[in-house]
């Protein structure tokens, strides 16, 4: 079980702006990304990177946020903006037939964007709404401070937001932001689907080829601070919760260190599927949770692991007992055989899936591409899951998952 | 166009092979024909409890996530009003296992108390997360029984009450099963890269020993027409005002239908529709504004929900919804504004079948309400929804003695008013 060919082809554009094109799928689709990295890495103040990339739709030089709505819309188009930690991302869907209406349209709200006032205040507000509920549920709660704790609160991947923080967004900044991070030598393309490609890369070439967006000087850095650790047992208290939220887990590494492939492995038997030790045990065992998992992320400069849960309050605490039970053990007894090469066919079912279908291609390729790495990562990975011994993943547990390590927040009770 | 092939077994089980030569891995759907609606009152919620028990093990099959796992596989299920459904995508070189685990489990389940047991607690788990433990997490309980009297709509599919799940038996939970997992009430699809043909086969190699089973008859109750318009006012521990407000719509296979689905899309489908326009960006009364249909099979709800902005009393904002649904059908909407949600129906469709899993699972869903071919008919139904229509459905719709509103009222003191 190994996907076929899932290298992309690469091209460039005249302003040498790398692309990934991938031939894919029966339907007459394509999907379009676009990765810059502008993400809340890179911003100065709260709140810039993603309401710049929010505020992309939201009105261009050329065209009002209404109108730039009505267009994609009647050509059945998606055109979505995002951020995260690390980039920001223009996604666009669009039957093929309509490509060349469709682009236009992205390559105004990419390099001209107006940061209309209005439409900025209602934006923010619209999201200062978003962030108030989010703050009442205890999930919510226990991922920000679980980020601040394993990062600390000035570390770009630790630092949480006040809503004061949207009070304070002014659109010139937005427009710095722009200026500095949205340019054609910041910026990768990823197009997947059943389309021409002449026409495509030459549709491509025509909006986003030329010199007039690429930039001078570089982009600003993040001021990085080294203080990287908080509290590392929290405990944040709401009378009113039925459920606790936990998040267990520790810092770890960015995406391209050596130990990751390796990692993936590790997580997926303690916490990466349905038939993994602590959904077994916390769930299908005790009926503590309704789902329990742990997550591996590898970020582009750094990365974490957590272990996932909302538990019934009442069985917090041997929700948390029997949680680092199990991390004790991985760290203690080698994996058997039989549960490693179980692990690994659900893993390599997982590979396959993952490149199945235009949109999952392009998904796989961009979750690598956005942390500067290529589709070898995946090669490398299926060696890896194929090649690895019950001593290597005791070894890894060992290394990176002693409980001792563990950061924990619990939010409820 | 989604070609299949479709074989009726001995047995009664409808099979569908699709064939996508796109893709090295196979879907198996298996949807079976029942749902929260044949729950009976005072033991709701057992329809998804016995999901929930499906994953227990099987005659033949003592964990059906090992052997799952071992076929490089993902599976998962839901249950709606209307159906529970099943699927596994895996390696269509294992397409057999993924047959394997179906038809044993629908030969027989490992029933235990202790199995029971367990499930009961992890969906009391869920029915905490996903509604006790939520800010608006129970809008939906106190929605549906608003606006449905007597249809077993009236209750959601997890059930209405905790006590309900841990009430249900052993006995009762396996009469439900004999009663409802029959192979003449499944549909099995199959999406592959395989011959249709050899799919089919291989259905009857698994399937066609299942034995025949009598299914129980359904008898629902239809809800009468509404004649007064309802409300409920509660308040929580919520940061902001929640407005609903529920209107009574068509069934599945009507042809109002599509017209009703069209309006919900002039309404709030993407930020260049009405409500959005005006409510959100313009007047700034809502934070955010959705309009969707629920689309069961008997008649259905069209819902409006709006979280309202700080400062906005929630009857204002009431009004200003009422107020651009009465303006809707004045001044309905013109032609490129209707072509313009056609389009979007039409691409969302194209897009949505890059996934040979939705395939698989709409292709059997659609053999249920009418024929799987129909999913190649419908973009067409669609298309020929006329200005007329969706004025004349809107005007029947949106009276006002056919809603159940809810006004969800924050209990922050601090909020001020403007």
């Amino acid at each position: 079980m190994r996907p076929g060919n899932i290298s992309p082809q690469l091209a460039r554009l005249d302003n040498t702006l790398p692309l990934y094109l991938i031939s894919a799928g029966s339907q007459p689709v394509t999907r379009v990304d676009f990765i810059f990295s502008a993400g809340s890495w890179h911003q100065s103040k709260p709140l810039m990177a993603s309401s710049t990339s929010a505020m992309l739709s939201e009105g261009t030089e050329n065209l009002t946020g209404e109108e730039i709505a009505r267009k994609a819309d009647y050509y059945g188009a998606y055109i979505n903006t995002s951020s995260d930690r690390d980039n920001a991302f223009v996604t666009i869907y669009s039957l093929s037939r309509y490509l060349d209406e469709v682009m236009p349209l992205a390559a105004d709200i990419i390099k001209n964007p107006s940061f209309p006032e209005r439409e900025l205040e209602t934006m923010l507000e619209r999201r200062k709404q978003r962030f108030l509920i989010e703050k009442t549920r205890v999930s919510s709660l226990a991922r920000e401070q679980f980020a601040a704790s394993v990062f600390g609160k000035e570390h770009p991947y630790g630092r949480t937001l006040s809503p004061e923080d949207f009070d304070n967004v002014c659109p010139s900044g937005l427009a710095g932001f722009h200026r500095d991070h949205y340019r054609a030598d910041n910026c990768k393309i990823l197009v997947s689907g059943s389309y021409d490609q002449d026409k495509v890369l030459s549709t491509l070439d025509h909006l986003f080829g030329s010199g007039d967006w690429v930039s001078g000087g570089t982009p600003g850095t993040a001021n990085q601070s080294e203080n990287p650790h908080g509290l590392k047992k929290v405990l944040i208290y709401r009378d009113d919760a039925v459920q606790s939220a936990l998040r267990i887990g520790r810092r770890m590494f960015p995406k391209n260190s050596i130990d990751y492939p390796g990692m993936m492995v590790v997580n997926s038997i303690l916490g990466g599927h349905f038939g993994s030790r602590l959904m077994q045990n916390i769930r299908e065992k005790r009926g503590y949770t309704y789902g329990i998992g742990s997550v591996l992320a590898g970020l582009k400069y750094d990365g974490f692991m957590a272990i996932v849960s909302e538990v019934g309050a009442e069985h917090r605490e041997a929700a948390v007992t029997e949680i680092y039970r199990e991390l004790e053990k991985l760290c203690n007894k080698p994996v058997s055989e039989k549960e490693l090469d179980l692990t690994k066919r659900h893993m390599l079912g997982e590979i396959l899936r993952s490149f199945d279908g235009p949109f999952a291609w392009l998904e796989s390729i961009r979750n690598v591409a956005e942390a500067g790495m290529d589709h070898s990562f995946y090669d490398n990975l299926i060696d890896t899951v194929t090649e690895i011994t019950p001593q290597q993943v005791h070894d890894l547990a060992k290394k990176y998952l002693m409980p001792a390590e563990m950061v924990e927040v619990v939010a409820g009770k | 166009m989604i070609e299949f092939k479709r074989r009726i077994l001995d047995n009664g089980l409808t099979v569908i092979a699709h064939k996508d030569e796109s893709t090295p891995m196979a879907a198996v759907n298996v949807l079976y024909d029942v749902g929260s609606r044949d729950d009976r009152p005072g033991k709701t919620g057992a329809a998804h409890l016995l999901e929930h028990l499906m994953f227990g093990g099987s005659l033949n099959i003592a964990s059906y996530d090992r052997e799952v796992q071992k076929a490089g596989g993902e599976n998962n299920a839901f249950t709606s009003n209307d159906i529970t459904n099943y699927y596994i995508s895996l390696p269509s070189v294992n397409i057999e296992t993924g047959m394997w685990l179906e038809s044993d489990r629908m030969i027989g389940l490992n029933f235990s108390e202790k199995g029971l047991d367990v499930q009961k607690k992890v969906v009391a788990e869920e029915f905490r997360q996903r509604y006790l433990n939520q800010p608006y997490g129970d809008t939906w309980m106190l929605l549906r029984p608003l606006a449905y009297k007597v249809h077993p709509y009236r209750w959601p599919v997890i059930g209405s009450d905790v006590a309900h799940i841990s009430n249900i038996t052993l006995d009762e939970i396996r009469e439900y099963y004999s009663e409802h997992y029959c192979p003449s009430n499944a549909i099995l699809s199959v999406s592959s890269a395989l011959e249709e043909d050899y799919c089919l086969d291989l259905a009857e190699k698994w399937f066609g020993t299942v034995k025949k089973r009598k299914t129980k008859i359904r008898s629902t109750p239809a809800e009468p027409q509404q004649d007064k318009m309802r409300k409920l006012d509660v308040t929580r521990d919520v940061p902001y005002d929640q407005i609903m407000i529920a209107y009574h719509m068509c069934e599945r296979d009507s042809r109002r239908y599509y017209a009703t689905d069209l309006i919900s899309d002039l309404l709030a489908g993407g930020k260049s529709a009405r409500l959005y326009r005006s409510l959100v960006m313009e007047k700034k009364i809502f934070g955010s504004i959705n309009a969707f249909i629920t689309g069961d099979r008997d008649p259905g709800l069209f819902v409006v929900k709006g979280t309202v902005s700080e400062g906005i009393e929630a009857e204002r904002a009431y009004d200003e919804i009422t107020g651009e649904i009465n303006d809707f059908i004045s001044r309905p909407p013109k032609n490129e504004e209707l072509e313009k949600v056609k389009n979007k129906v039409e691409a969302t469709r194209q897009y949505i079948q890059t996934s040979i899993l939705y395939k698989a699972t709409d292709l059997a869903y659609y053999e249920l309400i009418s024929d799987a071919g129909f999913l190649n008919e419908e973009i067409a139904q669609y298309r020929k929804t006329t200005q007329e229509e969706i004025t004349s459905i809107a005007a029947s719709l949106f009276r006002q003695e056919n809603s159940s509103v809810l006004f969800y009222r924050s209990n922050h003191k601090s909020k001020p008013r403007k």
